[in-house]
């Protein structure tokens, strides 16, 4: 008996506990849920999305997105692009202050761009600053010329140079102590457990905050973040599990929007079948069942890399793919073929749909399907050692259309499939140092015509933004970046 | 027993240094790395990376400074957390997963001993065939069914309790119960059929004759040789229950060592592997020791010299 006693004293020590510690949380206090614990939050270290979130918050750089995810003034307030478009001047805002009020300066942008191009930090987005001229010396070409002057200055006119100025990675770098230019600071940091941040209140556009607390919790399962948003202590989830999306039936909390990123199959070219055959290939797949029936989240159909909610993808956007020379003629694939992907719910299913089309158009085809650990594929991916092909996807850093193709630049570090080819490397490079838009424009076009000849990928579909948000939660605007600062939410009066 | 004690910590050594090569030489040999990222790095961003790891010198080179830096305590960077090192990580997870477990391990200890000398007192009876039943579901059912199910139970519908988290004492209660669940009805199964051969013994019936009431009897001469078979069970029982329950800690998204071993296997977090295999390792070691002491003190007849 006294066993049991025990058993009700500490279950009466834990209630007693609980009603002492979970006091009803204060109104502008949210919860976001985060698809995995960020591996850092410094803005230089950070190598992932899910840090990217928190570091949004936690960050100004010079440039920062609104609510629909657009470039706006952020620490600058103004800039200026020289006649050679070669050379920006930014002017900060007056009065800027780190989280402990201390004056910044544009040397702390100096810094912070100086760390992320260090060789011994080997920061995972140093090449956003590839733009940027060095000097005799290896230095980065940035200099503050007085505490509210940054002037930068690129080896070529850069099209897409502000749009990278909003990332994360872009972000000043106080000396010393951590300290936070965005409108939070940080207040509580576990490696894995929950990040909790309060309202910076030396933040310039401090008055217009209006959720005081942000706490993020990370979730490695969708389920535990689906369960935890239904049981009601997370207002918003980074993702919506395959499983339950169907079931979703209150269209107010659910939120989906078309998202920068593409999925493909992607042909190991060192040794692919012919352009004819994969141009079947990829015309086998009936895209619209693989979306609308066997995803069904909302995913659009990919006939090309560019997806439809890209900038400046004002590209038409076609509903076939381009047929190759002479595939109307051409006899049916026969023989072997491999497809490799990372093991997922969703990888899997699109992988055995895509298997079924081309054995029904195919007959004499034999496709087999190998998945693989994340890490594996992606190490066969850079080694160039698999054979056939392996599903890959592409998420873009910021919002511009080249970001897509130049994943098959020959030197890129994304292209899995070893696709080289002189023309599309000298298109990739006139894109990017071309700033006039129509000129931009049917460069572009031009390379995804390139492409489209060769298929040295098949494009399937492009992604789309999945969030659960609580019906308390205001001023979440749906966007292809998929940002959503939190200074822009509010909440609504229960 | 002193020397006992000594000559068999003596012999960990050996065993917790051939774990580590063991260990060492596996995750380096898993295909992929720690820098393989979706967003692919080129590669002399990889170089530069693996350089600044000390990934690019031989194998060997690398194990002698593991070594080397184990001995003065340090487990090393983590690969994957670039602002923290293996020993900040498990320290912040050790305290959630210790916590967690001595929890389950205590409601698991009371509620699988209560119910299995219930079981054995009122043998064949009611209460035995249902103590059993739940007891044979505990065991058979796993973790990943139960767990989802207590939560759609209490945390969706009736929203009594959270779904996930640590941060107040409500939120133990389900990983706790859902944690403790199996080990409880192994331990109750145990005590029951040691303390029914226990209840056979001779000496059990002299005390019979002897006019002890059954409830001193019980506690106090069969209990005790009862529990044997379960304090050997206990000691890896403990051992899995302190170092995180990878199952329980995913479904309730606890930042605990189970997490953070899932999480470090896969992300190719090399130097946070081999130090969540060190501490596991150097638990189950100590706790089999334990428990081989403790043999001593439950068991007369046992003597180590």
């Amino acid at each position: 008996m006294r066993a049991y006693r025990l058993v009700i004293l500490l279950a009466l020590g834990l209630v007693g506990c609980g009603e002492s510690e979970s006091n009803p949380e204060s109104t502008s206090s949210i919860v976001r849920g985060l698809s995995a614990a960020p591996e850092s939050i410094d803005p230089q270290l950070a190598r992932s999305v899910a840090s990217a979130v928190v570091l949004t918050d936690l960050y100004e750089g010079l440039l920062t997105r609104n609510a629909e995810g657009q470039i706006i003034a952020g620490a600058a307030i103004s800039w200026e692009l020289s006649a050679d478009e070669r050379q920006y001047t930014f002017r900060l805002r007056e009065g800027l202050r780190w989280s402990d009020g201390s004056a910044l300066t544009a040397g702390d942008f100096v810094r912070g761009w100086t760390m992320l191009i260090a060789d011994d930090t080997a920061a995972f987005y140093a090449d956003l600053l590839n733009p940027v001229r060095r000097t005799s010396d290896g230095r980065l070409a940035v200099e503050a010329s007085d505490d509210a002057t940054l002037v930068v200055t690129l080896t070529a006119p850069t099209a897409d140079f502000l749009e990278r100025l909003a990332h994360p990675a872009l972000a000043p770098r106080a000396s010393g102590e951590a300290r936070y230019n965005g409108a939070y600071q940080l207040e509580q940091y576990a490696p894995l457990g929950s990040i909790t941040l309060l309202r910076n209140p030396y933040f310039h556009a401090a008055d217009s905050v209006a959720i005081v607390r942000v706490e993020y919790q990370p979730f490695e399962q969708e389920q535990t973040e689906y369960a935890a948003f239904r049981s009601g202590t997370v207002d918003v989830t980074s993702r919506v599990p395959r499983a339950v999306f169907r079931q979703e039936t209150r269209p107010d909390t659910l939120r989906t929007a078309p998202y920068l990123g593409v999925v493909y199959l992607s042909f190991n070219m060192r040794d692919a079948p012919s352009a004819v055959t994969r141009c079947q290939l990829s015309a086998a797949i009936d895209r619209k069942a693989l979306t609308e029936t066997i995803i069904g989240r909302g995913e659009q159909p990919a006939y090309g890399l560019i997806p439809p909610g890209v900038a400046n993808g004002v590209l038409p956007f076609e509903s076939r793919m381009q047929a190759v020379d002479g595939v109307d003629s051409a006899s049916q694939p026969t023989g072997e073929l491999t497809l490799h992907y990372a093991t997922s719910d969703e990888n899997r299913v699109v992988a055995a749909a895509l298997q079924e089309m081309w054995r029904s158009a195919y007959p004499d085809l034999k496709v087999t399907l190998a998945n693989k650990e994340f890490r594996v594929l992606l190490s066969e991916s850079r080694a160039g050692t698999f054979d056939g092909m392996m599903r890959r996807s592409w998420v873009a850093d910021y919002n511009d259309a080249s970001q897509f193709l130049a994943i098959l630049k020959s030197d890129a570090a994304a292209n899995s499939s070893g696709f080289a080819d002189a023309r599309l490397d000298t298109l990739l490079a006139a894109i990017d140092s071309t700033t006039d838009p129509a000129q931009r424009e049917r460069l572009l076009h031009a390379a995804e015509q390139l492409i489209a000849a060769q298929v040295p990928v098949i494009p399937l579909y492009f992604f789309v933004s999945k969030h659960l948000v609580a019906r308390r939660v205001a001023g979440w605007q749906d966007n292809p970046l998929d940002v959503h600062p939190s200074r822009f939410l509010r909440l609504l009066d229960e | 027993m002193l020397r006992y004690t000594l000559s068999r910590l003596v012999s960990v050594i050996p065993t917790l240094l051939l774990v580590m090569l063991i260990t060492f030489l596996l995750v380096h040999a898993a295909p992929g790395g720690p820098f393989d990222n979706e967003r692919t790095l080129p590669p002399e961003m990889q170089a530069r990376l693996q350089a600044a790891y000390g990934l690019d010198q031989p194998l060997w080179v690398q194990f002698g400074n593991y070594i080397g830096g184990l001995m003065q305590g340090d487990l090393g960077p983590s690969f994957r957390y670039p602002q923290s090192t293996v020993n900040e990580l498990i320290g912040d997870a050790a305290p959630v997963s210790l916590l967690l477990g001595s929890l389950a391990f205590i409601v698991a200890v009371i509620f699988g001993s209560a119910a299995g000398i219930l079981a054995a007192i009122r043998q064949n009876r009611a209460t035995d065939h249902v103590l059993m039943t739940v007891a044979m579901t505990g065991i058979s059912v796993p973790a990943f069914v139960v767990a989802p199910l207590l939560v759609l139970l209490f945390a969706i519908t009736l929203r009594w309790l959270p779904a996930s988290g640590l941060s107040t004492p409500w939120h133990f209660i389900l990983p706790v119960f859902a944690l403790a669940l199996p080990t409880a009805a192994y331990v109750a199964r145990l005590i029951r059929a040691s303390m029914l051969e226990v209840l056979k013994g001779q000496f059990i019936r002299t005390a019979r004759a002897q006019g002890l009431s059954s409830r001193t009897l019980v506690l106090r001469y069969a209990l005790k040789p009862a529990l044997i078979p379960v304090v050997s069970y206990l000691g890896p029982a403990v051992a899995a229950l302190l170092s995180g329950s990878v199952v329980i800690e995913q479904i309730f998204n606890i930042p605990g060592l189970g997490r953070l071993f899932i999480q470090s296997a896969l992300n190719r977090d090399y130097t946070l592997v081999m130090g969540l295999v060190i501490l596991y390792s150097t638990l189950l070691v100590l706790l089999n020791l334990i428990v081989d002491l403790l043999y001593a003190v439950l068991d007369p007849r046992v003597r180590y010299r």
